[in-house]
């Protein structure tokens, strides 16, 4: 495989996380929501998308009895809507929690999620592969089909920056980060704090399902496995890395952690540890954050100005 | 004109009485000092009327509408305001992102209406900017506008409070201990703008504080509370020569 290639492949990956790091920077960089669901959302998205688009297995074997057949750009949408109702309905008992006992519900949350994709063989599969999940426009890119979705993923990211980036600076964002500071203070100004924690929510799950849906259809089959909370977690060492509160950063975080992450998978497995490489990958993501964290906390382009505003007593 | 009504308030913690039988009313474009010493039950009485405490027993009718159950933010978009005792600026949000949060009905905080950055939004936020411009300008802190809050000092943070609760455009301002750390210059035209505010716009205040000084020269009626009751009420004056409320402040029997 050409650099080129693979180049684009991990381009392309990097997009797809970039689109959930721009949905946990809303919840985490703007409005302090501890969520730990994002696997979850992503999985929603991703599974939506597939069953919408994709007809009914057949064949002595088939689990599967729901099937549509539909259009692409509609499961891509149905996936983006019904994730972000999800994240709605998560939040909706959830969102009044404290840090931590937010943290906790919404990781139950998504193991639920994937537990209820890997059971209910008649609408996923179970835990088979769900699989001839339709690449969009695939027979007629009379060139390299990756050049077309690298450019089609990430001209997605660019207009979700600039989405997120408007909402983060207006009026609305600033109700948001009034929440991450001190949810007290716009409860007292006449903000009812609670719904826009439920549209910080909605809103940065619905990015999550974006990115599971266009993850869906560039790889062909998709499992409940692929869906763990490890995802998670590297969705929050992109945006602490990145910096909380920078969209930019976001970008920039989820790109650090796939790159690194990628590139290790085609270092051959005959040199020394060779055959341990998926968790040193983990160590260096590991590493990477402690690093970050230790010389810049504020993140690659997190802002320290802000970070030390009234610590100085 | 009765403006805020408190009737037969009740409050426990545990086993603590915190507040018992608190009734009073206020009038609209009224001054009401809150004075006691610690422990009366003022911050108490205080969370009730600004809906961040929900009464074991009593009432709280604004306006003529019964509040007791309705949230702080509720309030607020009615013309209840309050302040903290602590100044809680939002340290990690500049002085003018405080300000301008605390606008009433901004259509900028529909999600719909900031994605598409309407004219009907950059109106507002336009006249907004203006009025924050002038509040900032009277509390001296308009060259610190884009300073984060949390950069000031605790004066500073005190006057951003009050001008954060100002731009809410409140009828009744609940002031929690207002001139707590302030300079007593500042003090002097704090007081000043207080009354200004009740003469030029028809603004009530009820203020919790210890500066009795203060108190007592800005003040219609004063309210002495003790243990959790309401001691003592009426003039300045009245209040002040009350026998009842020197032995509560010196920890005599009552």
């Amino acid at each position: 495989m050409a650099l080129v290639d693979l180049l684009l492949v991990v381009g392309i990956i990097a997009g797809v996380y970039s689109l959930l790091a721009i949905g946990m920077n809303m919840h985490w960089g703007d409005t302090g929501l501890l969520n730990f669901a994002h696997a979850g959302f992503f999985a929603v998205g991703a599974y939506t998308s597939a069953i919408l688009t994709t007809p009914p297995a057949t064949g002595s074997l088939a689990t599967r009895v729901v099937g549509f057949d539909l259009p692409i750009v509609v499961g891509l949408l149905a996936g983006t809507v019904l994730a972000g109702l999800v994240g709605v309905l998560i939040a909706l008992p959830s969102v009044r929690l404290e840090g931590d006992y937010l943290a906790i519900v919404t990781l139950s949350a998504a193991e639920l999620i994937r537990l209820l994709i890997h059971n209910e063989a008649w609408l996923t599969t179970g835990a088979q592969t769900l699989k001839n999940i339709p690449r969009p426009l695939d027979a007629t890119i009379p060139f390299s089909y990756d050049l077309f979705y690298f450019v089609l993923v990430w001209a997605l990211v660019g207009v979700c920056y600039l989405l997120f980036e408007r909402l983060s600076s207006s009026p609305f964002g600033r109700v948001l980060h009034a929440i991450r500071e001190n949810d007290d203070v716009p409860l007292a100004l006449g903000k009812n704090t609670y719904v826009f924690k439920l549209k910080s929510f909605g809103i940065g799950a619905a990015i999550a399902g974006l990115a599971g849906g266009l993850w869906a259809h560039y790889v062909y089959a998709i499992s409940s496995i692929m869906f763990l909370p490890s995802i998670t977690f590297l969705i929050w060492a992109a945006v602490i890395i990145g910096g909380a509160g920078s969209y930019t950063g976001a970008i920039l975080g989820a790109s650090v952690i796939v790159f690194l992450r990628q590139i290790t998978r085609f270092i051959p497995g005959d040199v020394p540890f060779g055959d341990q490489l998926s968790y040193i990958r983990l160590m260096v993501v590991g590493v990477v954050l402690i690093l970050v964290l230790y010389y810049r906390p504020q993140g690659l382009l997190g802002d320290a100005e802000r970070l030390q505003a009234g610590t100085s007593e | 004109m009765t403006l805020l009504e408190a009737n037969g308030l009740r409050k426990t913690f545990g086993g603590i009485v915190a507040v018992e039988e608190v009734s009073f009313e206020v009038d609209r474009t009224e001054i009401v000092g809150v004075i006691g010493p610690n422990g009366a039950g003022k911050s108490t009485m205080f969370k009730l009327l600004a809906g961040f405490h929900k009464p074991d027993e009593g009432t709280v009718v604004f306006d003529g509408e019964d509040i007791t159950d309705l949230a702080p933010n509720d309030r607020t978009q009615r013309g209840l305001v309050r302040t903290f005792q602590i100044a809680q600026e939002l340290t990690g949000m500049r002085v003018m992102d405080n300000m301008l949060l605390a606008s009433q009905n901004n259509p900028g905080e529909k999600v719909l209406a900031a994605a598409a950055n309407t004219s009907s939004v950059r109106d507002f936020e336009g006249t907004a900017r203006d009025r924050a411009e002038e509040l900032l300008q009277f509390l001296e802190l308009w060259d610190l506008r884009d300073e984060y809050a949390g950069n000031l000092s605790g004066g500073q943070r005190k006057l951003l409070e009050l001008g954060r609760a100002l731009m809410a455009d409140p009828d009744l301002l609940l002031l929690d201990e207002p001139m707590a750390g302030v300079n007593p210059d500042l003090t002097d035209r704090l007081l000043q703008r207080i009354m200004d505010l009740r003469d030029e716009r028809d603004m009530t205040f009820l203020v919790v504080e210890h500066d009795i000084e203060a108190i007592m020269r800005i003040s219609d009626t004063v309210i002495g509370m003790h243990d959790g009751g309401v001691l003592s009420k009426g003039t300045p004056e009245e209040v002040q020569s009350d026998e009842r409320m020197l032995e509560a402040y010196l920890g005599g029997e009552v």
